[in-house]
This record gives C-alpha cells, sequence and structure tokens, in this order.
C-alpha cells in the first residue's frame, strides 16, 4: 500500500558534513562536561560562582515588576499560609485559590544544595538553566539561602524574559521545597543570562512575599493546550507554539503570531487573562509572547506565582509600555 | 565485529565520547532525516540534529532496551522538534559556540538539489500540516521513517494500538484530503509502508 504524502529521497550529509558534524557535538559533550549535568556543588564551586564577573548589556528595559505585595492579591485558602520570604511581620500574597501543595522531591535530596539540584533537574531544561547556592545579598537582614542562575537566552527581549521566567519558576518550587522542610526560606536571587556570543546579561532576580503551598490547577498537556488554542482561535492569534513546563505544577508558556500588531498589544491584558486566569490565576506561572507576521516578538509578559516575580515588555513601536499591564 | 547499539551505549553511559560518537555516526543520518522531513530547511535540521544528540547525552542515564537505541533518538527527536523554538533557545549557547561549519562547499548542483529536497519536503510537510501532532509524529515515524509499530509505540512512549489507530486516522484525513482537493502525487516515489508484524 503507498501513503499519501510523497516524502523526498532520503539526504546524505556528505562524508565532510558528517566527520563535521560529529566533531562539532563531540567538542560540545566533552568541551565542559559540567554543563550537561548539575553537579552537587562544592564550597568552592559556590565561591567561584559567587565571584564570576557580570556583563551588563542589556539595551531595551525591561520592565520588571514585582507582584508580590500588590494589591492583586487573592486570599481564598484554608488556614494560614506560612511566608516563602521568611518575614513574618505582614502577610505574604496569595494567588492560588487554596493550600495545600508541595513539591514532590526525592527523599535522597536532603541538604539544601541537593534539592536545588534535584529541582532543577524537575525542571528539564538541561544545558539551558543552571542554578546553584550563593551568598545571600549584602544588604540582607536575615537569615537565609540565595540562589544564582545562569540561563541560555538568545539576547532578545522576549528571550531573556523567557529565559528568566524559567528561572522564576525554579526559584519558586526551591523556595517550596525549603519552606517544606522547615530550612531557611530563599532571601534573594541573581539570574544571568548566557548569550550565544559567550558573554552574559544581567537579568533581574529576587524574591517576592508570597504564601507558601499555593495550589495551582494540575491539568493535563492536552487540556490546557485545548484550552489555549480554544482562546487564541477566538482572539484571531496563530499559535506558534504552546509548551507547558512542569517545574511544580503546569505552566504554559504560549507564543503567538499576529498580523495587526498593535491590535494584539491593546488586546493583550484580555487575552492573558482568558488563557490564563487572573483572579485567581488558573497556573504556577504563564509565558506569553505575540510575534509579528515576520516573527520577530512585539510583546513578551512573564508570572511566576511562587516568587511573585513579573515580568513584562512592549515594542515601543507598537504600544506604549504603559499601556500593557501585568495582571499578576 | 562492530559494536552493537547496546554496547555503544553502555559505553556512552559510562562516559565515554567516543563511543557516543560512533553511535551518531551511525544514526545520524536516519536523524536528520527525520528532522528535515518535519522542518523542511536542511541547516535547520542539522541543527536540529546536533539537539537531539546533545540531549540524548544529558539523558545518559536512561537505561535502554538493547534494540531501542535508535527508536529512543526518534522519540528526542519528535520532542525537540515539537518544542523546535524552546529548544533552538536552551541550547542556544551550545549551538552559537559549535556554528555548522561549511564542511561542505556550496556547489550550484548540489545547492539546487538541495532546494529541490527543500520544495519536496515543504510539499509533504504542508499536507502534514493538516493533521493532529500526535498523528504527524506517528505518520511520518511509520511511513516516512518506516519504523516498526513497536520501534514507533516506544519511541512516542504510547501503546502500540495507538500507534496502529492514529496512523489509521491520519491515513483516512489525508485520503478524505486528496479526494476533496484534487491532490496529485509529486513526481518522486511514494513511500511504501514498511512491513510490520
Amino acid at each position: 500500500m503507498t501513503d499519501q504524502i510523497s516524502f523526498p529521497p532520503l539526504l546524505d550529509l556528505s562524508p565532510d558534513e558528517m566527520q563535521a558534524e560529529e566533531q562539532r557535538l563531540l567538542s560540545e559533550i566533552t568541551r565542559d562536561e559540567t554543563r550537561f549535568r548539575l553537579p552537587r556543588l562544592t564550597a568552592s564551586q559556590v565561591s567561584r560562582r559567587s565571584s564570576r564577573p557580570r556583563r551588563v548589556l542589556i539595551a531595551v528595559a525591561v520592565t520588571a515588576v514585582a507582584v508580590a505585595g500588590a494589591s492583586a492579591a487573592l486570599a481564598l485558602g484554608i488556614g494560614s499560609p506560612a511566608n516563602l520570604s521568611g518575614n513574618r511581620t505582614v502577610a505574604p500574597v496569595t494567588y492560588a485559590a487554596t493550600y495545600g501543595w508541595t513539591p514532590t522531591i526525592p527523599s535522597s535530596a536532603s541538604t539544601p544544595s541537593e534539592i536545588v539540584s534535584a529541582v532543577a533537574e524537575r525542571a528539564d531544561l538541561g544545558t539551558a538553566l543552571r542554578v546553584s547556592l550563593s551568598a545571600p545579598p549584602a544588604q540582607a537582614t536575615r537569615r537565609g539561602y540565595s540562589l544564582s542562575f545562569d540561563v541560555a537566552t538568545d539576547g532578545t527581549v522576549a528571550g531573556n524574559i523567557h529565559a528568566a521566567w524559567e528561572a522564576d519558576l525554579v526559584q519558586g518550587v526551591i523556595a517550596e521545597a525549603f519552606a517544606a522542610r522547615g530550612m531557611q526560606p530563599v532571601i534573594g536571587s541573581t539570574v544571568t543570562g548566557d548569550l550565544p556570543n559567550g558573554q552574559t546579561v544581567g537579568l533581574q532576580g529576587g524574591v517576592g512575599d508570597v504564601a507558601a503551598g499555593q495550589r495551582f490547577l494540575s491539568s493535563s498537556d492536552a487540556s490546557i493546550q485545548q484550552r489555549v488554542e480554544a482562546v487564541l482561535a477566538q482572539a484571531s492569534l496563530t499559535p506558534v507554539s504552546i509548551t507547558v513546563m512542569h517545574v511544580g505544577q503546569p505552566a504554559p508558556a504560549v507564543i503567538v503570531k499576529t498580523n495587526d500588531p498593535s491590535s494584539a498589544a491593546a488586546a493583550a491584558a484580555t487575552t492573558i487573562r482568558a488563557l490564563f486566569g487572573a483572579d485567581p490565576p488558573l497556573y504556577e506561572g504563564y509565558y506569553f509572547e505575540v510575534d509579528n507576521a515576520a516573527g520577530a516578538p512585539i510583546l513578551a509578559q512573564s508570572a511566576s506565582f511562587r516568587t511573585g516575580a513579573g515580568r513584562q515588555w512592549v515594542d515601543p513601536s507598537v504600544a506604549d509600555s504603559s499601556s500593557l499591564i501585568h495582571l499578576g | 565485529m562492530e559494536p552493537s547499539d547496546a554496547e555503544l551505549w553502555a559505553r556512552s553511559r559510562a562516559g565515554e565520547p567516543d563511543a557516543f560518537g560512533l553511535l551518531f555516526a551511525r544514526h545520524a543520518r536516519l536523524i536528520f532525516n527525520y528532522c528535515f522531513r518535519r522542518i523542511g530547511n536542511r541547516e535547520t535540521a542539522k541543527d536540529m540534529l546536533q539537539v537531539v544528540f546533545l540531549e540524548a547525552w544529558r539523558r545518559r542515564d536512561r537505561d535502554l532496551p538493547p534494540d531501542k537505541v535508535l527508536p529512543w533518538l526518534y522519540g528526542i527527536a519528535t520532542n525537540v522538534l515539537r518544542n523546535q523554538r524552546r529548544s533552538e533557545r536552551r541550547f542556544a549557547s551550545a549551538l552559537s559556540r559549535i556554528a555548522s561549519t561549511d564542511a561542505e562547499p556550496d556547489l550550484a548542483d548540489a545547492a539546487v538539489e538541495h532546494l529541490d529536497y527543500e520544495r519536496q519536503a515543504e510539499k509533504a510537510i504542508s499536507l502534514l500540516n493538516a493533521l493532529p501532532k500526535r498523528e504527524q509524529d506517528v505518520f511520518v515515524l511509520c511511513v516516512g521513517m518506516e519504523l516498526s509499530y513497536e520501534d514507533v509505540a516506544f519511541a512516542l512512549d504510547i501503546p502500540i494500538g495507538t500507534v496502529r489507530s492514529r496512523l489509521s486516522s491520519a491515513r483516512a484525513r489525508l485520503a478524505e484530503l486528496n479526494s476533496g482537493s484534487g491532490h496529485e502525487r509529486g513526481e518522486s516515489a511514494n513511500v511504501q509502508e514498511a512491513p510490520q508484524p
């Protein structure tokens, strides 16, 4: 029986190309073996990382919105939430409708470094994200841990937000794991973007004053995809990619394309609300990006409701940045 | 005698890059073609080939059945392609650092041949896009790459019955499309279905 699609014949890579591609692969996997594993950190590694020079190359301003503590907090929870940041003088912010969630961490991970590694493994981002414990911020007034993230980014503003969002999600689940085990809280973080040219870019990190144990939806990837596709169809937006992160609970990343950037930017808040909910948010975080017809990002927004971190950017030639509302 | 996939995988798991290099040499052509048939662009397919093997190396703690290394690589490739944009971002540093070398001179004949293949691939992809993604995966693996149902089931981590039903559904949809649109088959030989148990 034949089938209805004619595939092209199998292509051959020339012997030179094959050799070059093999060398390309081997040089990468032998270049820095540690990039392919998240090693258990030693004291020397922590000190080396904390002294790493960081070069700030951001050319375009990214609005980083600290959503923790904002008036959008919603507290329909049961009982009193613990506070991830360890500061108990003010009520922590709660975004989810209910409490009662703790991350699943292998019992073999018992020290803070092991928990950090376990959560990062769970994020399954491979070489795109490395995280380690680092020295607490100099201005810290209480005891706790600081996290240092290195994330791969293409260097675009949207790429930076996407990469930093993944770090935000990982940080949130690490903080949850520490809280669940009665450890000292995460009180600070830095996020560094690794650019394709080998340079680095400082992306903003930080910790919000957020309640521990928030329970968001645990929908299947398929149902999230269905929901997203339905909303996008209504909004006349073309999906480019719909992926779901599983650091803690599901967190969708949705990239869409439009032929009408201005209208898409103007409707962004409505679209984001429909996609991810707002009162309360449906997921532990989200990333939303709108690309123009040429595939260039014109808007990006992210939220991580376990850290209270939100980031957003809109191309100034498309809309005024003040017109983009963050729903976190 | 050449070492089996299982032997090479065991040595790769023990941290021998050379063994992994042999696996790459053995399977790169098929994985590259799978990527090409899903993407339609030769250079991007080469990048995705790198991503697939980088991801396989990263996951080398995986214990695989002796004859399932290649199906497993197809499974990784399917995930990488499904999240191509994210995969590219994920491995942006690596891909840029190991930028594709111009190992092959861009001879006119070769360039024309590549373009011709890319056009054929684009035509196939435009038809594939009429299918749900899960059916696309099954169809290309079963028909385009001639994997057995069992291997496709392993690659996609789904039951064999699901492979059969998705393939059947894909064929029905394509038949309907063809009858509805009057689509004519291309000049290249239609791919024969691989013999199935």
